[in-house]
């Protein structure tokens, strides 16, 4: 794609028909410090979106298609399971780009959800499994619950998926905590505990936790 | 107004543009960019459920 097309609001605009996937194959560039929702984060200064690192993980998808040498840039355009549907070599001036969008989207018949209303629920769901996957249990939980209200049913099973999981390493360490306490290992039950009730405060176990540090610390004053 | 007064609204105002100039603008990800997806497996989970086509950019360097 021309450099000049990227920003032109056109192909932004067809763009929100699509999934758009940047296999930059290498860093060479930089970035830039933004503000986004009052937060700064560091972007590429060529796919404003995402942070380097974000492109750097999908750099390897266009070799998914493309076997041995090609000539940069390609154009390489999927049907929704990711077959390929045809591709185009070289830098694609607006005009041009659109019609390759609307072959693209000709091929693929049907309703279609709109991004917006993808992203009201999957925003969510993604910075849930990210934060799960970061072990960061009390975000996860709010993402996955507000993903939860969302209507788009696969996204709804997976955001029970994912619940089930957090619920799930939420009794684990609450078993622990329960034996660690009955042990009589407090300290070590005591920040196990402490974190539970804090990390899953919305759930059961976090509220089941609270109540077992509150008698260990009854049974530490009543000494 | 004083003498003084003029120059010290002047020294704020200067001091406010350079303030100004220092600070990081504003992302232009939500409406002047192509929303690129983070991850493969988000784009196709996407692309599935939309029922949408998905374009992969292959590109080196700043082209």
């Amino acid at each position: 794609m021309e450099s000049s097309t990227l920003p032109d609001a056109s192909v932004i605009s067809a763009t929100a028909d699509l999934v758009s996937v940047a296999s930059h194959v290498d860093n060479d560039h930089s970035s830039v410090e933004v503000v986004e929702n009052g937060v700064k984060v560091r972007r590429c200064t060529i796919y404003p979106n995402l942070k380097c690192e974000d492109h750097v993980r999908t750099s390897e998808v266009g070799m998914k298609y493309i076997k041995g040498r090609f000539a940069a840039p390609v154009s390489i355009w999927c049907d929704p399971l990711g077959k390929e549907l045809f591709r185009r070599s070289g830098f694609r001036q607006p005009d041009v780009f659109l019609e390759d969008a609307k072959s693209a989207l000709d091929k693929v018949p049907g309703k279609r959800i709109p991004k917006a209303d993808y992203d009201r629920q999957a925003v969510p769901l993604e910075e849930a499994e990210e934060a799960l996957s970061a072990g960061k249990y009390r975000k996860a939980i709010e993402g996955f619950t507000a993903a939860l209200k969302g209507e788009i049913e696969p996204l709804r099973k997976a955001a029970e998926n994912g619940m089930t999981g957090v619920k799930r390493t939420g009794e684990g360490m609450l078993a622990r905590g329960r034996t660690a306490a009955e042990s009589n290992r407090k300290d070590q039950a005591r920040e196990l505990l402490a974190l539970i009730a804090t990390e899953f405060a919305a759930l059961d176990c976090g509220r089941e936790a609270a109540d077992i540090l509150k008698k260990l610390d009854e049974g530490k004053s009543g000494k | 107004m004083t003498r003084s007064a003029r120059l010290l609204l002047a020294i704020l105002g200067l001091l406010t543009v350079e303030a100004s100039a220092r600070a990081p603008q504003e992302s232009p990800a939500a409406s002047k960019s192509i929303l690129w997806s983070r991850t493969w497996d988000g784009a196709l989970r996407e692309a599935k459920i939309r029922n949408t086509p998905i374009y992969i950019l292959v590109s080196i360097g700043e082209g």
